[in-house]
């Protein structure tokens, strides 16, 4: 019964794919100062976008004899590391290429790497498949050998399903060469983790109901990843070090009735957690492409670059 | 004789599963219409694991990628 049902719902999910919204074309970002680097779906293509211009086409992955790089699985994420790239896709290696898109290396890797992110001289590499209790965090200066950091991150230890959920991290690094992150689903709050495995967190502005704040980790009564408090979407540090967070699925009051919106605010916080300003985009936003003090841009979903201005603080809560 | 059936009209015993699985979706499994995880182009997920959660109105087995699909889009 149960397989009729999986192969009932894949029949759905099929259906239901045919009519719904695409997912985002793009899927890894990797920010500069003054441009940003966006990897296509699939994997071959790199974009950069710069000003409030959309994205542009600027490289391929490929092998040396020019042919597309084969990849065995989707990238999952991607960082400019000095004048190359690093891709994670879950596997044991990080993939290398030069700044054309030329393959140089596989990088072996500690574990299963699901997510980099990169600092002036500091690269963190994260498995969110590493099993609880084992290390899933590393530090490496040249990205080739990695050290654990000892840091509590998802705390799941139950079923594969809690785990997963858990393990989800929005990534960052702050311009002190700690790692920032926010769980995917979970509590909201931004947690920044020092190379020793120093842990500090300070809360984020994030409006949910009290059924979606009842959802912070798994429970095996709640199958619809949709419901569960998912406080970001993207977190991103500009040149001042200060990080914008851009937030995900929220509950919000409209005209008395609950409304779900996602991914339409973006906060800025000083780099010791104040909650200094919102912004609120016209449109569902992905990826946040950069900011300053007066605005921040995003790309949305379909690609379409959307610019807000920063106005004042909007705080979260829980909306009854 | 139900053997038989099922060898004479495969088709139409898959078509009959399909549609009472269809019916199976249950009241509290909504997914997310949006963001469909029929993009993921994952060959196998991340530790080859698979999760059941709920995409499209109905209980699925999601890869890693389509998780990840599902919570950020």
């Amino acid at each position: 019964m149960r397989t009729m049902r999986i192969a009932g719902g894949l029949l759905l999910t099929a259906v239901a794919a045919a009519a719904a919204a695409p997912l985002s074309d793009f899927i890894a970002v990797s920010r500069a100062a003054d441009e940003t680097w966006l990897l296509k779906r699939g994997g071959q293509s790199l974009f950069v976008q710069r000003g409030t211009s959309a994205p542009l086409p600027a490289a391929t992955f490929h092998l040396r004899d020019g042919r597309p790089f084969p990849w065995d699985r989707e990238p999952l994420s991607l960082v400019r590391w000095r004048d190359r790239w690093l891709v994670a896709n879950g596997g044991r290696n990080l993939w290398e290429f030069a700044g054309d898109g030329a393959f140089i290396d596989a990088v072996p890797a500690p574990s299963l790497i699901t997510d980099v992110a990169a600092g002036a001289g500091v690269l963190w590499a994260y498995s969110a498949a590493a099993p609880p209790g084992l290390p899933s965090l590393w530090i490496s200066s040249d990205a080739r050998r990695f050290s654990p950091v000892q840091a509590a991150v998802t705390g799941g230890r139950g079923s594969p399903e809690e785990h997963v959920i858990a393990a989800q991290l929005i990534v960052a690094v702050s311009p002190r060469q700690e790692l920032l992150f926010v769980h995917a689903a979970g509590a909201p709050e931004l947690t920044r983790v020092g190379a020793g495995g120093a842990a500090r967190a300070f809360p984020l502005a994030y409006s949910r109901s009290t059924a979606r704040a009842r959802l912070e980790r798994f429970r095996p009564d709640a199958h619809d990843l949709t419901a569960y408090s998912q406080p970001a979407r993207d977190v991103a540090v500009d040149g001042r070090g200060q990080i914008v967070v851009l937030r995900n699925r929220e509950d919000v009051r409209d005209r008395g009735k609950l409304a779900a919106i996602r991914g339409l605010r973006a906060d800025r916080y000083s780099s010791d957690g104040r909650h200094l300003a919102t912004a609120t985009f016209p449109a569902t936003v992905r990826f946040i492409l950069r900011s300053d003090a007066s605005r921040v841009l995003g790309l949305t979903d379909t690609g379409v670059v959307v610019t807000a201005a920063f106005g004042l603080p909007i705080a979260g809560g829980i909306v009854p | 004789m139900k053997r038989s059936f099922v060898r004479k009209f495969p088709a139409f015993v898959l078509a009959l599963l399909l549609l009472t699985s269809a019916v199976t979706v249950h009241a509290d499994c909504i997914g997310d219409y949006n963001a469909t995880v029929a993009g993921c182009a994952e060959a196998y997920g991340v530790g080859s694991a698979s999760y059941t959660f709920c995409a499209a109105g109905a209980y699925v087995d999601l890869r890693y990628c389509q998780v990840r699909a599902l919570l950020l889009g």
